[in-house]
């Protein structure tokens, strides 16, 4: 894999800095609006500012004016999608200078709110979702802006399943190796800081367990990553009591 | 044939003919199941579909476009269901017959689309070149470098963009694209735009996802673009000129 390097100071927006909010009505083209504040991020007034809508292989592109003078956008109709579900966004902020196109802000994977919905700042780290994934009962999906966590809809009910002790056992401390070994090992990914990015989230909640040393950074070798995210699901599996709830599960089964 | 959709059991007898094919190379295709009701079900319009032949991916496209955009259906790119009946009615197009009578096999998602499946999704035979047609459908040409193969031989060059989002919905990319690897008098891709040697599709990717981090390539003029390419895209560049 090429690490991708940002060499010429692109500043990254902050979800909270960039609201997306859907409206929805019976019969009628889904349609967006942006609450855009970019103050913080010192860019030029006259800097370009577009907000694109994706969802697999379809883009519309919006163009908000000028970070000086957001210009709402009369027709911010998603009316190429089929459906809204799974549509992101992202926000770029471009120099007007020429040669044109130089980026100098993004902020990307933005999940739209519904208007009817309050802002929820407590997402879960790893949602878990239904899903007809054929004969397997739970498997990680790293689609969208964060891993989800996938059961079988057909299994039973899903939740049930979710919560039970057996199900968590085996499934959440290969979930937790999975996530930490994509995120250090395949995609060399070693910040902590970033508030917004799913992979440092995920590298400070490892961390926060007891006895997890800070992660190694990027250019260790891999033993040392394996090393590390091991420990990190040994605490993990410690934290959460998992052989005790599954001892005390396995018995209530077998005294059935 | 009005076109319908197959259901869950229909989706699972076509899945279990793929994979008899391993076995039974010569066994005929279910068609039954594209009429059978405890196979497929009809759809809220009615929409004539003809069996015939596709030049190459764009002419399918074209044709798929035209009868399915403006017909009123709902979430089309998710139906997995519409999109296997539409691979079993064109099967002999999609798994064409080999000199010694046997199916050429692919992979499963390339004839039951995944749809859920980020890295699959864009593979099915007939959605896959779909998508991209209309995702450029104010000029489908642009795209022509991932549309000119046929329908059963997609080729690299759609492997390697189609299943990047931010390069495939990318009318500035697609023009390069097709600058960079389409011979313009043939009307297919230029040799070494396959492969994973130097200034390949491949290679193309990398450098693309490099800029994406520093330029809005929605922006970048082409011919700048071209002018930005490492050394080993001159063979390219030159067949640019």
């Amino acid at each position: 894999m090429i690490r991708k390097l940002n060499y010429t100071g692109r500043k990254k927006l902050l979800k909270e800095d960039t609201q997306i909010i859907l409206y929805e009505r019976e019969g009628e083209t889904s349609f967006f609006d942006v609450s855009l504040n970019l103050k913080r991020y010192e860019l030029p007034d006259d800097a370009l500012v577009f907000v694109e809508a994706y969802q697999q292989t379809t883009l519309m592109r919006f163009d908000f004016g000028t970070v000086g003078r957001i210009k709402p956008v009369s027709d911010c109709r998603l009316g190429l999608f089929d459906s809204v579900e799974g549509v992101l966004f992202r926000v770029k902020v471009t120099s007007p200078a020429l040669p044109q196109g130089k980026l100098l802000a993004e902020g990307d994977q933005i999940r739209f709110r519904r208007s009817e919905e309050q802002p929820d700042d407590r997402l879960p780290l790893l949602p878990v979702k239904p899903q007809d994934i054929g004969n397997e009962i739970a498997k990680l999906d790293f689609s969208e802006e964060q891993p989800l966590l996938l059961v079988n809809s057909s299994a039973g009910d899903w939740q049930e399943i979710a919560r039970s002790p057996a199900f968590a056992a085996f499934v959440y401390p290969q979930s937790l190796r999975e996530i930490l070994c994509r995120i250090l090992i395949s995609e060399e990914h070693d910040d902590t800081e970033d508030p917004d990015n799913w992979r440092s989230k995920w590298l400070r909640f490892a961390t926060g367990l007891p006895g997890v040393s800070d992660p190694p950074d990027a250019e260790s070798d891999n033993n040392q990553k394996w090393d590390w995210i091991e420990d990190a699901v040994s605490s993990f599996a410690t934290k959460l009591c998992l052989l005790d709830r599954f001892q005390e599960y396995w018995k209530e089964e077998n005294s059935r | 044939m009005m076109l319908r959709k197959l259901n869950k059991s229909g989706i699972q007898k076509f899945a279990d003919y793929l994979d008899s094919l391993k076995e039974t190379p010569f066994v005929e295709s279910p068609d039954s199941l594209l009429t059978d009701a405890e196979a497929s079900e009809s759809l809220p319009v009615q929409v004539d579909i003809e069996k015939r032949g596709f030049r190459d991916r764009f002419e399918a496209a074209a044709y798929l476009d035209g009868k399915l955009s403006l017909s009123g259906l709902t979430d089309l790119e998710r139906d997995a269901g519409l999109w296997s009946w539409l691979s079993l009615f064109y099967f002999d197009q999609l798994c064409p017959l080999d000199s010694s009578g046997k199916r050429k096999l692919h992979e499963r998602a390339k004839l039951i689309p995944e749809v859920s499946n980020y890295r699959k999704y864009y593979r099915h035979l007939l959605a896959g070149p779909y998508r991209i047609y209309k995702a450029h459908r104010d000029n489908p040409d642009r795209a022509m470098a991932l549309l000119c193969e046929s329908v059963s031989q997609p080729g690299d060059i759609v492997e390697q963009f189609a299943s990047r989002q931010e390069l495939v919905t990318n009318r500035v990319v697609m023009e390069l694209v097709k600058t960079l690897y389409l011979d313009q008098e043939s009307n297919r891709p230029r040799r070494g735009a396959a492969g994973k040697g130097k200034g390949s599709a491949r290679r193309l990717t990398d450098v693309l996802n490099q800029f994406d981090l520093t330029w809005d390539l929605h922006m970048v003029k082409v011919p700048d673009l071209i002018g930005m390419l490492p050394g080993e895209f001159d063979r390219f560049r030159a067949a640019t000129a």
